[in-house]
């Protein structure tokens, strides 16, 4: 190929130098977001994959277990290649420490990730974000939980550095006594990825937030087709060939993806460490977790400019520019009915494999048969978004009685495919967050934990007991509550007790000794010396208190040990650390919880723990779209602009232009976004119930959802209006020549 | 005859060329000028500045007693939309709206229901016998048909002056006296100002008056006060 000819056809004009600009930083974005994207993949997995011994389990202890490897309160008897394992989710303020109670010979061979030797009896090795904790807080509100500190857990056993972990010492003879514990011979569990429910939401995470990149590639490498193909029509008329110009076109474009996919690439490295500080699911990441590998940047840059190249040939080509350029437009070609197809397909998939999972049919890889369906869905959403804009545009164009409708309506219908284009990413990002906010509902159902007159304070710690276990005396003896008691911002102790069996009408309820109850200060109290409560106290109800049909709570179940504090967190966090320092821990499944405690852990649902994950992928999706959008209008406007001068030359003021520009985009935005939306919460509403197999329905979206939703109108709105503020530039009658 | 457009010491230059120098000239109501000259003698130059498209540096323009360079571009928007219609050689037509669409811009613009102005577009599309033409699309169209098309949309508001920049410039000689007559006769009954720009001496013959551009400035001829 003649060079002087690439040089006439690409570096035309000051204009085509934009163009080139423009192209290369839009890729350049668009790779930098699929490398992070890609690194935030490859980083969970590693997360996942370093914090997976937290998930080991083994058998556990038998009751009365006679053969020779019994377990026993000696040491000795779990050997080296045993441990003896209590884990539990303890607090401090607000936050969750993931506790792990070993007991282990110092011969052990079993190990655990990120420390050298297990700790005994008293001593403890913690994650350094928990040590910071421990050394920012007085010892008795965390410290004295846990014994002596004897080493740091290292990054290798670490999800993120804000993970709060603690590996604990103890005695054989102390875990026994919990109900929890397990024989562990190696720490190696099962990653939670490997979960296929997280697959599927990592799968839909990545449709949604690399369409909007592809997207915006896509759109930016058609930047200024108009006056290329006007610059191709010149070189066609002085002899080239059409091979000749797809080439010159394919490998304009190759040349300026690459420089953008290499700028990508150096923007991915020096974001990485940025990234790596939004927390996801609890915490932020370490920055090589993040870093991209070379072999992943040298495919991302190969496909990138192997893709561009490919598309920006065939768009010429099948331009079919002739020597006379184009004269006739282009028609684009009429979408058809034919394009809800695959809409209905998808739908069809989700509601078929709904109805047969309620009807209680055998329905194998549900989860697969969904993310399917979705997929299917979502890919309908775009085929048939160019035949709905069509619908749009005519219905506009026939019904609209002012000029700026009529032009707008007849534009879309005329090019729905590239109108629907332009507003895709939008559209996409909508359905995305509608279908996420609609399974999210489920989720966030009475996540907050009722408080008003009668309910039980939510600063009042409740700590479980264990009444099986014939432990000596589980609620402690006098002189351990009195300690409790004593502690500073601990108002009061309260033992809450049961009645296992018979027929008296106390069963099923909570009772305590009268007194102790009109120190709760839950409402009015009848006149008897034990007194029966409803047991969904603890989650909140009111309570309502009858007399007791027992007199003596010496004959009745210790259950549960109330700790009432003064609300103030320092106390909280001292009668947790009281609780623990106690007997009275050992013997519960689990450490003392507040109601929010209890609240929280109904949130760490995965939908909700993905949360942030899930709307900072929207709202990136959300971003690129509008960016996307944006461009598209601008570089739609410079296409047309003589169109667009010429009607201001009929007498169209600029408050008519900028109308026609904003319901070019508005009109399909509005169309496409109602269905969906529509759409998104229907698919919902089918992915929960086939996925829980109940009848778990979807709720009225939260306000992060509406908020979300305004977001991208807004956007939207803000991305249009920013391009048709440029409007007045583009279509100066002075600029453009009319002969 | 009452002035109705009134040029004086109109200047304008582009960069280094100067494409009007010292231009002065009434146009009357009712009048058919035939502008010619030379390739880049700047006749369209005088076209735009006359219809206030582009301001020239210096001198003013005067329509029906207003100045035109005055106004700021709503202004002179508004008085495009009230007072001036055009053509131009080609493309034109926006590719988007049907024939009958196209004509119809003007009339919505000024406000009229759009039943009405479509009812109005059929007579003009008639009048040019271009009924069958209605529902095609520009690029559908022989470039005779638009360029009827355009006359439509330029008269269908009845403005004061109809501005033609080589009408028939694109068109081979039979499509361009189908274009000129049709045009002329819709000019005349109306008596609307037409001012055109043309190459060609036959259509000039048409006109009531030939004015000359060369180099920015009026053959001596047609200076004002000569004529
Ligand atoms: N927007 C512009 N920018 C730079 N130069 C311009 C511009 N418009 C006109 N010119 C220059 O001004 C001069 C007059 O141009 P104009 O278009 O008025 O000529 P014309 O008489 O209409 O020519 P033609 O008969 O070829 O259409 C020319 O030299 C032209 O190059
Ligand atoms: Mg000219």
């Amino acid at each position: 190929m003649n060079p002087s000819i690439v040089r006439l056809a690409v570096i035309g004009s000051r204009a085509s130098w934009g163009r080139l600009l423009g192209i290369t930083a839009g890729v350049a974005v668009g790779v930098t977001l699929a490398l992070l994207l890609g690194g935030a993949y490859q980083g969970l997995d590693a997360r996942d994959e370093r914090s997976s011994w937290m998930s080991a389990s083994g058998g556990y202890v038998a009751d009365g277990d006679t053969s020779p490897r019994a377990v026993t309160g000696d040491m000795a008897s779990l050997g080296t290649d045993r441990v003896l394992l209590a884990r539990t989710t303890d607090r401090h303020e607000g936050a969750r420490i993931g506790r792990f109670d070993v007991a282990a010979l110092t011969t052990s061979s079993v190990t655990i990730p990120g420390i050298t030797d297990l700790p005994q009896s008293g001593e403890y090795y913690a994650s350094p974000a928990l040590i910071d904790r421990i050394a920012r807080v007085p010892a008795d509100e965390l410290g004295d939980r846990f014994g002596t500190l004897t080493g740091t857990i290292s990054d290798a056993g670490l999800a993120s550095p804000d993970s709060l972990v603690v590996v604990v010492g103890a005695t054989a003879n102390d875990l026994l006594e919990r109900p929890t514990a397990q024989i562990v011979t190696d720490f190696t569990g099962l990653p939670y990825r490997a979960n296929s429910s997280y697959q599927t939401v990592a799968i839909v995470g990545a449709i949604a937030v690399l369409f909007p990149v592809l997207l915006l590639v896509s759109i930016v490498t058609g930047l200024g087709a108009a006056a290329r193909r006007e610059r191709f029509a010149t070189l066609r008329l002085i002899g080239a060939t059409p091979r000749t110009v797809a080439a010159i076109a394919a490998l304009e474009t190759a040349a300026t993806s690459l420089v953008g996919a290499l700028i990508g690439v150096l923007m991915a490295a020096l974001l990485g460490p940025v990234a790596a500080l939004v927390p996801v699911d609890d915490g932020v990441f370490f920055a090589a977790d993040l870093a991209v590998t070379p072999l992943t940047a040298a495919l991302v840059v190969a496909v990138t400019v192997a893709a561009s190249a490919a598309t920006a040939g065939w768009r010429i080509r099948r331009a079919g520019i002739g020597p006379l350029g184009q004269t006739k437009q282009r028609q684009e070609k009429t979408p058809s009915m034919l394009r809800l197809l695959p809409l209905a397909g998808g739908l069809g998939m989700l509601i078929a494999t709904t109805l047969a999972v309620l009807a209680g049919l055998p329905v194998p890889r549900v989860g697969t048969l969904i993310i399917i369906g979705f997929t299917i869905t979502t890919v309908g959403l775009l085929v048939a978004g160019p035949y709905l804009t069509l619908i749009a545009g005519r219905i506009m164009a026939r019904r609209s009685g002012k000029a700026a409708g009529i032009i707008a309506g007849n534009r879309i219908r005329r090019t729905p495919v590239a109108t629907f284009r332009s507003v895709s990413g939008l559209v996409v990002a909508v359905f995305m967050v509608s279908v996420f906010a609609g399974a999210a509902t489920t989720a966030d159902q009475s996540a907050a934990p009722i408080v008003g007159p009668g309910s039980l304070a939510v600063t009042t710690l409740i700590q479980y007991l264990e009444p099986t276990l014939d432990a000596a005396d589980p609620v402690g003896t006098d002189a351990e509550r009195a300690r409790l008691a004593a502690t500073p911002g601990i108002t009061g102790v309260v033992t809450v007790y049961t009645l296992d069996s018979g027929d008296s009408p106390d069963v099923g309820r909570l009772l305590l000794v009268a007194e102790a109850a009109n120190g709760l200060g839950l409402g009015a109290v009848p006149p008897a010396a034990v007194v029966s409560v409803n047991s969904d106290v603890m989650t909140g109800a009111p309570a309502v208190f009858t007399p007791a049909e027992a007199t003596d709570v010496a004959e009745l179940t210790p259950s549960i040990l109330l700790l009432g504090t003064d609300g103030s967190t320092a106390a909280l966090e001292r009668a947790r650390t009281a609780l623990q320092a106690s007997t009275i821990f050992t013997t519960g499944w689990r450490p003392a919880v507040t109601r929010t405690d209890l609240a929280d852990d109904r949130l760490q649902s995965m939908a909700a723990s993905y949360a942030t994950l899930a709307y900072l992928g929207i709202g990136v999706a959300t971003l690129i779209a509008g960016l996307s959008l944006a461009i598209a209008t601008v570089s739609a406007m410079i296409d047309r602009r003589r169109m667009l001068a010429l009607l201001r030359l009929l007498g169209m003021n600029l408050a008519g232009l900028r109308r026609i520009i904003i319901l070019e985009a508005a009109a399909p935005l509005l169309a496409v976004m109602a269905l969906s939306i529509g759409l998104g919460f229907l698919v919902a509403d089918l992915i929960l119930v086939g996925l829980t197999d109940s009848g778990r329905s979807v709720g009225w979206p939260d306000a992060r959802y509406l908020g979300a939703l305004t977001a991208s109108v807004v956007l939207a709105l803000a991305a249009v209006a920013a391009a048709a503020g440029r409007l007045g530039k583009n279509t100066d009658l002075a600029a453009i020549r009319y002969e | 005859m009452t002035v109705f457009i009134q040029a004086r010491g109109l200047r304008k230059s582009f960069g280094t060329t100067d494409a009007l120098r010292g231009i002065d000239l009434d146009i009357h109501r009712g009048e058919v000028i035939a502008v010619m000259g030379p390739s880049g003698s700047g006749k369209s130059s005088l076209l735009h500045c006359l219809a206030g498209v582009l301001v020239p540096d210096s001198g003013k323009v005067i329509v029906d007693g207003v100045t035109v360079s005055a106004l700021n571009e709503a202004r002179r928007s508004a008085l495009r939309l009230a007072e001036f219609g055009f053509v131009f050689q080609f493309g034109q037509l926006l590719p988007d709206l049907t024939a009958v669409d196209n004509i119809t811009i003007p009339l919505l613009l000024r406000g009229m229901k759009r039943r009405q102005a479509l009812k109005e577009a059929h007579g003009w599309l008639d009048r040019l016998g271009l009924e069958a033409a209605a529902a095609k699309l520009p690029g559908e169209l022989s470039g005779g048909e638009a360029q009827r098309v355009a006359i439509a949309r330029a008269l269908v508001a009845h403005p004061s002056v109809l501005f033609a920049d080589e009408p028939t410039g694109s068109l081979d000689s039979l499509a361009a006296e189908n274009v000129l007559t049709a045009m002329l006769e819709l000019v005349r009954q109306a008596g609307t100002t037409l001012v055109m720009i043309t190459h060609d001496p036959r259509t000039a013959a048409y006109a009531d008056r030939e004015i000359i551009v060369r180099d920015g400035q009026l053959a001596a001829t047609d200076r004002v006060g000569i004529s």
